[in-house]
């Protein structure tokens, strides 16, 4: 697996140099090749090309790339845009798709035995057991501030700052016994 | 550090790291189902606050920037990998406080600056990941927008310094409240447990 990734990473980086000083066509095929890398390699990072909201922007960045950047010199479907416009458009419309599929095959091919393992190497190795101890204790804080904020009166300025000032307590003596524990 | 010492510094990063991350999923989703503008920058005013108060509690180095991560980790990590984007959020905020407070962690000031920081971040971080996104041409894009919407309005050349002066006195404003706020929190925390181990 670790094997498999670092090629991926490899080719990566192939198509990261592609586009630095290729312009469009750079772009354009590396978009094409990182996407067939994928599909063949890794093909469920590609599940975050199906995202409505990045191509509703990306379609707000290219229209609103050939009417308002350069010169309007070219008529299109009745109106007139900027050729540079649409180019730079095009290429801004690329670049997100293949950052937005590199960033996805990361997540994917990132753990929690990773960073564990990484935050080890740098000295953070408590790291690994902290966030085991958080995930432990995210329910039930979560249920006591739900509590909180739903007793009467619990928006007024001083009510929560005592609401504050108890949760921030109850963290401190959660972890004191945390830390009696680990000792023990 | 000693191992009691050691043990003690991460249990209140985790404590603390499970707090933030509690108060993301209660009052995050509160903001988000009334649908409020400005839910991130509220809550990173919050979580940031929260930092501060945490602080007064263990003034150690890298405290602030540890409970950062597990508050970032236990947020984004999930059974399909990690979100990156939250993950960056957090950790960048938490990163921002850690270094306001290096010079003197229970200071009001710096907590101040600390929290404005952070409240900074949470604004500019859609701007930064939209640039990271499409590339640097999407900040042209987005002056040629502003130029000719400010046309279309008909508003006056100075009105893009009112606007500007608006935003900074919301992050100046948000810093003060988060900043004095946590600040107070921590050191009415820190306290309350004195006396109770009195």
């Amino acid at each position: 697996m670790r094997g498999g990734r670092r090629w991926i990473a490899a080719w990566a980086l192939l198509c990261v140099g592609l586009q630095l000083g290729w312009g469009l066509q750079g772009t354009a095929a590396a978009l094409a090749l990182w996407t067939l890398v994928l599909a063949l390699a890794a093909p469920a990072a590609l599940k975050s090309l199906a995202r409505p909201v990045f191509w509703g922007a990306s379609a707000l960045v290219a229209a609103g790339s050939a009417l308002l950047l350069g010169e309007r010199d070219l008529p299109l479907l009745g109106v007139a845009v900027s050729a540079e416009g649409l180019r730079v458009g095009a290429l801004m419309l690329l670049r997100g798709a293949f950052v937005l599929t590199l960033v996805g095959w990361i997540g994917r091919a990132v753990g929690r035995e990773d960073v564990e393992r990484w935050t080890g190497a740098v000295g953070l190795g408590g790291l690994g057991v902290a966030l085991g101890q958080a995930g432990l204790l995210l329910p039930e804080l979560v249920a006591r501030l739900e509590g909180g904020l739903r007793g009467g009166g619990a928006l007024r300025p001083g009510r929560l700052f005592e609401l504050a000032v108890e949760a921030v307590v109850q963290a401190a003596l959660t972890a004191e016994s945390l830390a009696d524990e680990e000792e023990r | 550090m000693s191992q009691r010492g050691a043990a003690r510094f991460w249990a209140y990063c985790a404590a603390f790291g499970a707090l933030w991350g509690a108060l993301e999923v209660t009052v995050g989703s509160l903001l988000h189902t009334l649908h409020l503008p400005l839910s991130g920058f509220a809550l990173a005013t919050l979580g940031s606050g929260l930092l501060v108060a945490q602080r007064q509690l263990l003034p150690e180095r890298g405290a602030t920037l540890a409970t950062g991560l597990v508050a970032a980790l236990a947020k984004s990590v999930s059974p399909a990998g990690i979100i990156l984007g939250p993950m960056v959020g957090i950790a960048v905020e938490a990163l921002l406080v850690e270094l306001a407070l290096l010079p003197a962690p229970r200071s009001r000031a710096l907590a101040v600056v600390a929290v404005t920081l952070a409240a900074s971040w949470a604004l500019s971080q859609r701007l930064l990941m939209t640039v990271a996104l499409y590339g640097e041409e999407v900040v042209s894009l987005y002056l040629a927008g502003l130029r000719d919407a400010a046309a279309f309005l008909g508003l006056p050349e100075e009105a893009r310094w009112v606007a500007l002066g608006a935003l900074l006195a919301l992050v100046l404003g948000a810093g003060v409240l988060g900043g004095s706020a946590g600040h107070a929190v921590g050191r009415r925390a820190a306290a309350r447990l004195a006396e109770a181990r009195a």
